[in-house]
């Protein structure tokens, strides 16, 4: 042994002396426990090791803990209670981490689920609509609404009234000590007063009764006409119901479980009170558990009322959609109908036709001519108004064209026809003063291209006629040889036209009522004196009167012809013609009634 | 919310009820009072800002050995015993009601309310009077139902002690 070592742990050999020392008596006490303890000794280490290392006391825990779960299950719902928030945040933790597994493990489930509430759905909506049959349409509901209005109610509380069983309206927790509303919840019903104050009076009532007969026993229940109140009261808190109607005794043992329930899982919040009700907000799902009604119900077996109704509705339906389908079409084909013959109607043309808004539209051009394009709907009215918009034009269509020129005003004794290129052929008896203004404007109607005037005879105006004939005697003179004033064989024709021309004349003015005087009058050249000329003049319109006469004694007769000489002066003034031609005899025409010449 | 039980004792005719109707809108009929001996109403006052609900219980009850129902005081949180300055008698009342409650109410927070103050001139409280009030340890409050004095102060300062 190094002799060096002892020296050099000097320090931690009487350390390591102590630990050996304190090891041989602890050796030396497990010994001596084991002794008197025995196996005990040893199973109480293993006890101990056990409860103190987590991972054995977790597998202790796992061997008894399903058992324990389904015997704290069957015993009470307090587990249940216990657990419900933890799974409510695992769940809810869960879903906001990955919703897929839960859809996926419900999946199976909602189906039926959703199925069996569409038909407990159906099931209540068939219900009810029976119970309106049956409440709306028998007998007794003409009975029920009698009596409803001879009672002064609404007909709807007393059907109430009639068919319920019965209803918890109110339900409250109350501080049993103090009287105060720890939670109260209300399902229609009359209004109350102030619950608060109902339920210190209701506590007030009860401590009375308690004290008036001196009784540790709180009252159960107290009636008021259809209204009862239910009363169960426990060491902290107490429920009250107010229910309309004849509860079942299962309403009572609910009512007592919900105050069990209440006293079991707010026992410690219940214990504490002092005033602060807001712990008891939890409690609402129990108290709902009482807030209970049943209503008569009819029998299911009358079901098929309801079914009829439902099948007559469909049935309706089911005509008012076919009529309403049946109504549009002849709607449309009634519109087609009418744009069908405006189309065709000449003077119109439609641009566009549809419907618009509320109606039906219609757009185009028409022609003043034109028929009212509203006399082209139907008799049986359109279900829609029509709104029209209509620009004039002007057709020239054949049949406008007709009508256009049925507004012309014809002279009695005309008739016209257009044919279908557009010539007007006229017929008849006509004037030429009339021919003459309405040839350009007949031409110039729209659809009328051209003039058929073959078969129009166009009659001259007398004093038209007059002036012809005026105008046609004024172009005939007859000529002489220099210094003779006599006719030869020659002129007899031109004395003759002469003749024809005057009685015509003559006959003409006689008709109009005008009197006419012809002067004929002769002429001479400058050859020789003026006054010898003067009187070679005169014979000259002499020999041509004579010869006129001769040849008609109705002119004689009359006497309208005088004869005048001229001097070759006169001639020169009036017209610059060569002097030769003046050996002449011409005529003029006197209209004595407008003192008129020509 | 929380909520606190006052009870207003005191003698007939000292005017609790005015003092109560004064303080809020009552729901019942007064007749409560004959019948059960007891009314309760509510009024939501403030208190550090909080709204605090006084379910008031205006106790008739005195018979004429002045006892209390003591079912009607159980979770009372403070007490107001009311007597009439114009009648001794009733502050003799007022004294002999505190001492018949039982102790585990007797201290909780109260006020002797010295009501019809508009009465002033008609009080007649003696010397002797005053000392009875003053060796039972009272705190006095006068106040109006009539006009409305001091009314809210007695109950607001009742609260504030509570509290």
């Amino acid at each position: 042994m190094n002799p060096t070592l002892p020296r050099a742990n000097n320090g931690n050999e009487s350390a390591q002396n102590k630990s050996v020392k304190a090891t041989a008596g602890k050796t030396e006490f497990q010994s001596l426990q084991s002794i008197i303890l025995g196996r005990d000794f040893q199973q109480l280490q293993d006890i101990s090791r056990q409860l103190q290392n987590p991972v054995e006391r977790t597998h202790l825990v796992s061997e008894v803990l399903s058992e324990a779960v389904r015997e704290r299950t069957q015993k009470d719902d307090s587990l249940a209670a216990s657990l419900s928030e933890t799974i409510d945040r695992s769940l809810q933790k869960s879903i906001e981490k990955d919703p897929s597994p839960i859809v996926d493990a419900i999946f199976p489930v909602i189906g039926p689920a959703i199925r069996k509430s569409i038909r407990e759905t159906l099931d209540g909506m068939l219900d009810s609509l029976n119970r309106m049959l049956e409440l709306g349409l028998s007998f007794r509901a003409f009975q029920w609404r009698f009596q409803a209005w001879r009672s002064g109610v609404s007909y709807a509380e007393y059907v109430v009234l009639k068919t319920l069983v019965y209803k918890v309206e109110q339900v409250f927790l109350i501080h049993t000590e103090t009287g105060f509303l720890l939670n109260h919840l209300s399902d229609g019903g009359e209004d109350i007063k102030d619950p608060h104050i109902v339920s210190g009076m209701l506590t007030a009532i009860n401590d009375f009764v308690s004290d008036a007969f001196n009784s540790q026993q709180k009252i159960n229940t107290f009636r008021l006409q259809d209204m009862e109140v239910k009363v169960t009261v426990g060491p902290y808190a107490m429920v009250a119901l107010v229910v309309r109607g004849s509860p079942p005794d299962t309403l009572g043992i609910r009512q007592q479980e919900v105050l069990e329930d209440i006293h079991r899982f707010y026992s410690k919040q219940l214990k504490q009170f002092r005033g602060n009700e807001s712990a008891f907000e939890a409690t609402t799902p129990y108290l709902e558990a009482c807030l209970q009604s049943q209503y008569e119900r009819p029998p299911k077996k009358s079901r098929w009322k309801a079914w009829l109704v439902i099948l007559l509705l469909l049935a309706l339906a089911g005509y008012w959609i076919f009529t309403d389908y049946r109504q549009s079409q002849r709607q449309q084909q009634l519109w087609q109908e009418v744009v069908s013959s405006i189309t065709k109607e000449p003077g119109l043309v439609v641009v566009e036709a549809g419907f618009e808004g509320a109606g039906y539209r219609v757009s185009g051009l028409k022609d003043v001519y034109a028929r009212d394009p509203t006399t082209f709907l139907p008799e049986s009215a359109l279900a829609l108004p029509v709104q029209w918009s209509w620009s004039p034009f002007v057709s020239s269509e054949p049949e406008i064209a007709e009508k256009r020129l049925q507004k012309v005003t014809w002279p009695a004794g005309v008739s016209w026809e257009l044919d279908g290129t557009g010539v007007l052929f006229l017929s008849g008896r006509v004037e030429q003063s009339w021919f003459d203004a309405m040839r350009a404007s007949l031409v110039h109607i729209p659809g009328v291209e051209s003039l058929n005037s073959r078969q129009l005879l166009i009659e001259q105006e007398p004093g038209q006629k007059l002036r012809q004939l005026v105008r046609t005697l004024r172009l005939q003179q007859l000529y002489f040889p220099r210094g003779e004033s006599r006719l030869s064989e020659d002129d007899l024709p031109e004395i003759i036209t002469v003749v024809n021309v005057i009685e015509s004349l003559h006959q003409l003015a006689t008709e109009l009522g005008r009197v006419l005087s012809i002067q004929v009058r002769g002429h001479s050249d400058q050859v020789g004196g003026e006054r010898m000329n003067v009187l070679l003049s005169q014979e000259r319109a002499d020999e041509v009167l004579n010869a006129i006469e001769q040849q008609s004694s109705l002119l004689k007769r009359t006497g309208i012809l005088e004869s005048s000489g001229f001097s070759y002066r006169y001639q020169e003034v009036v017209e610059s013609r060569a002097l030769v031609s003046n050996r002449r005899v011409d005529f003029y025409v006197i209209d004595r009634s407008l003192n008129f010449q020509e | 919310m929380k909520q606190r039980k006052i009870c207003m004792l005191g003698t007939s005719s000292v005017g609790k009820t005015s003092l109560v109707r004064r303080f809020v809108q009552s729901v019942f009929s007064e007749k409560y009072h004959t019948t059960l001996g007891v009314k309760v109403d509510k009024k939501i006052v403030k208190s550090d800002g909080d709204p605090v609900c006084l379910m008031l219980w205006d106790i008739e009850g005195e018979d004429r050995f002045y006892r209390i129902k003591q079912n009607y005081l159980r979770g009372l949180a403070g007490y107001l015993l009311v007597a009439d300055g114009t009648r001794p008698v009733s502050l003799d009342a007022a004294i002999r009601l505190k001492s018949n409650m039982a102790s585990a109410f007797r201290d909780t927070p109260h006020f002797l309310v010295l009501n019809k103050s508009d009465l002033h001139d008609q009080w007649c409280l003696q010397a002797a009077d005053i000392k009875k009030i003053a060796s039972a340890g009272f705190t006095v409050i006068s106040t109006s139902a009539k006009t409305g004095e001091n009314v809210e102060q007695v109950f607001t300062k009742l609260v504030e002690l509570i509290n």
